[in-house]
């Protein structure tokens, strides 16, 4: 009885036009459209203008660093107003400036400085260009230092004398700075959160407009256990299609404990299609949904705290965010999918996740009792 | 001519005030609620005192010095651990962003001069922490490394006076131009007003042109779009454009104060490239209207258009440094454009031109959507075969 009505239910989805375009189109198109814009993942060779007036060994020494850094790509140019110009016009992120006086100046032990001007306005940039900048004037600089040092006895120990503290840094995670393995993740867990509501909500909205009603044998608890199967099994496709076909295409960090997310992803998935029937019970068109629920991805993405840390988020919001499954989706890929912990680690996200599924549960099932017979 | 501008005007503000309610309310209220959620996400505004879990191993004078420093760090607030496996447990579970383990000899090596050791994890999953957590970091490691070489340079014999050619001979001396507190916020603040009106513009223009087609009340608008089908057409979308253009205005106006984002240039170029914003996001609803005569397909494009649109504007990631594919996309939104204004006007101050290329694309772009989609919507209204059943 309830395979007779899950295999009726299949078919009446998949000959809705709309909803095929939306289950269907919807993560075949995102799922290359949103990647896109960070497929060279990290700003590389941003335009840096550099005004070396000094054209000493030392200034060229320090240009020919600035090469080497991937980040930015030197251009010369022949005077300071004219550089700033540029970085006015936006042709160019920074500007350094390589005094008259520099390798002179050093060598009479007076201390020297590099004037850069870096475009705070664009945060990305100025980080990448600063950065790279700063590393390639201080690495001319701790050769000069040592040199210095060892004119003064230091030996093989000058290194030690200059830095005394060595600090390395393990970037975790993302080691490679990546925009790509920082969003795109997070954006599929919404994306399918957002299609499973959208998609309810416009069938609900479809069949409410038709008035068809469920055939008087069809209790409304088979008709809610029907449904969360048949969505089930989109969601599972969802599964294969985005966290094991599309994942390991991009070449995005982690992805091993396939079967603990699936596991995740399943309960958060009941809480996405709980949520989506509750919500779908108050459209009686088949527009509407598509324009409330569009609006709200970019608020609920925000608020799981990938972009930015919850810690910095009002209460409200705080509160606000645990009644919404995609902040357990994308919390549980961010951490049990791409950073590889364990699912003990995320025990919080779980058993918050498996809250709203049971709550959401319920609220489904009775938005289903409360349309009954009409079909939704 | 002045008589048709008057009577569309009016039948769509009896179509948000009367007819479909929840039009008005999509237009005038939600994009405030969202927009008001949003602020609210990064009312915080400057991402500091991230957590960080310290492993003192030395427990000696100068690693207690190095944790002073830690704490006295404004990105970085510090929690003490007795291991770095209970740390990283830490940093797995997400209650911190980074461990700090002090070498068990950091004092001894340090006093001998043979390179006192610090280990750093960083979870650089969530960039923007893990970039202010390692920006914290380096500059209190910076610093101390100073203190320590210049105490180094004076027991090799080297005068105060002299210190500073040994210690750094080439410095660094920079500066920030534009936005010199390197306030995020303001470059996203500004970013999020885009995206979000973006959506709700479109939106609108299409739902209420494809109503009346759905629901057949297009048909005693056949006569005057038979007559004047571009000026019936301006006339119903230039209410959307003057309504979103309010909304924009009291928009920018909260994310200026709320954020205090300075007014470097002309906030009358600002004003213009909202119009035209406005105008170009109109006509693209006008546009998809005329192009699919379907209301359902219709808001679909729509939001296909216009909800991954903030990835492209360069907020997320620098227009620049997308592949070709993306940047040419990324021209076609009138985000992208807005968001140049924005930056160029309010934080920058400079390049006036840019600002009025960025205006006149928006315009032309604008026009020509205008014109094609005036044209596809005229075509569909003057036959009984493409409206909707008679209600």
């Amino acid at each position: 009885m309830i395979i007779e009505f899950i295999v009726k239910e299949l078919k009446a989805l998949l000959k809705d036009s709309g909803f095929v375009l939306l289950a269907f189109g919807g993560p075949l198109f995102y799922s290359f459209f949103y990647p896109l814009p960070y497929a060279r993942e990290v700003a590389r060779q941003i335009p840096v203008a550099v005004v070396d007036q000094d054209n000493s060994a030392l200034s060229r020494q320090l240009v020919r660093m600035m090469r080497a850094e991937e980040e930015i790509s030197p251009i010369a140019y022949s005077s300071l107003s004219e550089a700033k110009k540029a970085l006015d016009r936006r042709e160019v992120f920074a500007v350094v400036s390589l005094d008259e006086d520099l390798e002179r100046d050093v060598l009479k032990q007076v201390p020297k400085s590099v004037h850069i001007y870096t475009d705070g306005s664009y945060p990305i940039y100025y980080k990448q260009a600063t950065t790279a900048l700063q590393k390639a004037i201080k690495t001319v600089s701790a050769g000069v230092e040592i040199k210095k040092l060892q004119s003064l006895g230091a030996g093989k120990a000058a290194p030690l004398l200059r830095s005394p503290i060595t600090m390395t840094a393990v970037n975790l995670y993302n080691p490679q700075g990546s925009y790509g393995n920082y969003v795109v993740p997070a954006v599929f867990v919404a994306l399918v959160h957002q299609i499973m509501l959208i998609a309810l909500g416009l069938r609900a909205g479809t069949l409410y407009e038709q008035k068809k009603e469920y055939p008087k044998r069809l209790k409304p608890f088979k008709i809610w256990l029907g449904k969360m199967l048949s969505l089930l099994l989109f969601m599972a496709g969802y599964f294969v299609y985005l966290f094991i076909i599309m994942y390991r295409l991009y070449g995005f960090s982690g992805g091993d404990r396939i079967l603990e997310w699936f596991l995740f992803y399943m309960i958060f998935a009941v809480a996405a299609i709980g949520l989506g029937l509750t919500i779908a019970g108050l459209f009686k068109d088949r527009e509407t949904p598509i324009m409330f629920i569009v609006v709200t991805s970019l608020p609920m993405l925000f608020m799981s705290g990938v972009i930015w840390p919850v810690w910095e988020m009002p209460l409200a919001i705080r509160l606000l965010r645990l009644c919404i499954p995609m902040t357990y989706g994308i919390n549980g890929v961010v951490r049990l999918f791409v950073m590889n912990v364990s699912l003990g680690d995320i025990l919080p996200y779980l058993s918050g996740c498996a809250i709203l599924a049971v709550l959401f549960g319920f609220t489904s099932y009775f938005t289903i009792k409360k349309r009954y017979p009409l079909e939704m | 001519m002045k008589n048709i501008w008057h009577r569309l005007i009016r039948r769509e503000w009896a179509f948000i005030f009367k007819r479909k309610k929840s039009c008005g309310f999509f237009m005038l209220v939600y994009p405030f609620v969202i927009m008001a959620i949003v602020l609210a996400i990064f009312s915080g505004k400057v991402l500091d005192k991230i957590p960080v879990g310290v492993v003192d191993n030395s427990s000696g004078y100068y690693s207690r010095e190095l944790v002073r420093t830690l704490k006295s760090n404004r990105f970085l607030a510090p929690r003490p651990f007795a291991t770095v496996e209970a740390a990283r447990k830490a940093l797995d579970q997400g209650r911190i962003y980074g461990v700090v383990a002090i070498d068990e000899s950091y004092d001894k090596d340090l006093l001998k001069n043979s390179g006192a050791g610090i280990k750093a994890w960083i979870n650089n999953e969530y960039l923007l922490v893990g970039g202010n957590l390692t920006k914290g970091l380096n500059a209190v490691v910076g610093a101390l490394q100073a203190k320590y070489q210049r105490r180094n340079l004076a027991a090799l014999g080297v005068p105060s006076s002299m210190e500073d050619s040994f210690a750094a001979p080439l410095q660094v001396s920079e500066n920030i131009l534009y936005n010199p507190g390197m306030n995020y916020i303001y470059f996203l603040g500004l970013g999020l007003l885009p995206a979000v009106l973006q959506l709700f513009i479109c939106i609108s223009v299409s739902y209420s042109l494809l109503w009346d087609i759905k629901t057949y009340h297009a048909r005693r608008l056949r006569g005057i779009f038979n007559e004047r089908p571009y000026t019936a057409c301006a006339a119903r979308v230039s209410f959307y454009v003057a309504g979103y253009f309010a909304v924009f205005a009291v928009m920018l106006g909260g994310v200026i104060a709320f954020f205090q984002v300075p007014i470097e240039g002309s906030l009358l170029r600002v004003v213009c490239g909202g119009a035209a914003f406005v105008f170009m996001t109109a006509s693209t609803g006008l546009f998809f209207a005329g192009g699919t005569n379907n209301l359902r397909l219709c808001l679909s494009v729509c939001a296909v258009y216009a909800a991954p649109a903030f990835a492209y504007y360069g907020v997320s990631f620098p227009v620049q440094s997308m592949p070709i594919l993306a940047r040419l996309w990324a021209e076609f939104l009138p985000g992208t454009h807005l968001n140049r204004i924005f930056v160029n006007e309010l934080l920058r101050g400079v390049n006036g031109a840019g600002t009025w290329y960025d205006i006149l694309f928006m315009t032309a772009v604008g026009g020509v959507c205008f014109a094609l989609g005036a044209k596809g919507y005229a075509r569909w209204i003057k036959r009984d075969k493409y409206l909707g059943p008679q209600l």
